[in-house]
């Protein structure tokens, strides 16, 4: 207990500011992207390497999958990913990448939600029907 | 304070601190501290680098915490990996020597902002590397992470540096 005290005996009045700002950082953030997100989301896009791979309807069941490829480029190897659509939600079902990320990101469903591959360099992102963000990049 | 300790000293606690900083990302290879949500860890080894940043100054830190990175990313991550560390190691340490030399934080304070700042710069190292912006969605949840997991490895580091002093 005489440990406890001591750590909010050190805490100074400009830690709790800079946590106020960053808590508001993030509340602000969430409730524009809240908004982005209430539309029910269409089309999932799948891409690698930054390319568009393939764009698939969400309300049809499919189950899309990236085969290996070994390429000479300097990007090298791609693994493997199942990517699975079912009842309008998608989830990355398998992927021999090494930290298995995107298959514990578990199932999306809403515009602009991603699962990211980052071995692999494949992102499945749901649009909106036409694109969600894409308008900043391009 | 910085420790007045000879040099062969000094070096024998770098490489205890490297050290201890590898079993610690060795020990969140292995066990995720939120599954499921991509970049979210503990930042274990964070506890090092904050206990040689005000134990043994910026310098040493430094040094501790890039050689800790690069080690961490041969022996479990890969190239991929290693650029996204270091990323996040090299970007979080910079924000925590800024705001420990205003003198106005405290160490949780500190770790705090640079669990933050860590998590920040691994979002932007992804949506360069996937090239997609559509990452941004997951930065309300890296923004929190940070603060949560920042606050414990600041307040585990004041405990243990409390310990390590008792040993020494
Ligand atoms: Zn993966």
């Amino acid at each position: 207990m005489q440990t406890n005290t001591t750590i909010f005996k050190i805490l100074k009045k400009a830690d709790f500011l800079l946590l106020g700002a960053l808590l508001l950082f993030a509340f602000a953030g969430s409730i524009l992207l809240a908004r982005a997100q209430k539309a029910p989301g269409e089309t999932v896009r799948v891409t690698v390497d930054g390319e568009v791979y393939g764009e698939y309807p969400l309300s049809q069941d499919a189950e899309i999958f990236l085969p290996p490829t070994n390429d000479s480029s300097a990007d090298g190897f791609h693994g493997e990913n199942v990517i699975v659509i079912a009842g309008g939600e998608v989830r990355m079902r398998e992927a021999d990448c090494k930290n298995q990320v995107c298959v514990r990101t578990g199932s999306i469903s809403r515009p602009g939600q991603t699962i990211v591959c980052l071995p692999h360099r494949v992102v499945v992102t749901i649009l909106k029907g036409e694109e969600v963000l894409d308008a900043v990049t391009h | 304070m910085p420790l007045r300790i000879d040099r062969t000293k000094r070096l024998t606690l770098d490489a205890f601190l490297v050290t201890l900083a590898l079993i610690f990302s060795y020990v969140e290879v292995l066990l995720p501290f939120f599954p499921g949500l991509p970049g979210v860890k503990l930042g274990l080894a964070n506890l090092v680098v904050l206990i040689a940043l005000y134990r043994l100054g910026a310098k040493d830190a430094f040094l501790i915490n890039l050689v800790r990175i690069l080690l961490a990313g041969l022996l479990f991550a890969g190239a991929y990996g290693l650029l996204y560390s270091l990323a996040g190691g090299i970007f979080s340490f910079l924000v925590m020597v800024v705001l420990k030399n205003t003198g106005h934080f405290s160490v949780p304070g500190v770790s705090m902002a640079g669990g933050v700042a860590h998590n920040l710069a691994q979002l932007a190292v992804a949506m360069l590397m996937v090239q997609n912006v559509n990452l941004l969605f997951y930065y309300p949840v890296l923004v929190l992470s940070g603060i949560v997991t920042g606050i414990l490895i600041g307040i585990g580091a004041v405990l243990l540096s409390k310990y390590l002093h008792r040993l020494s």
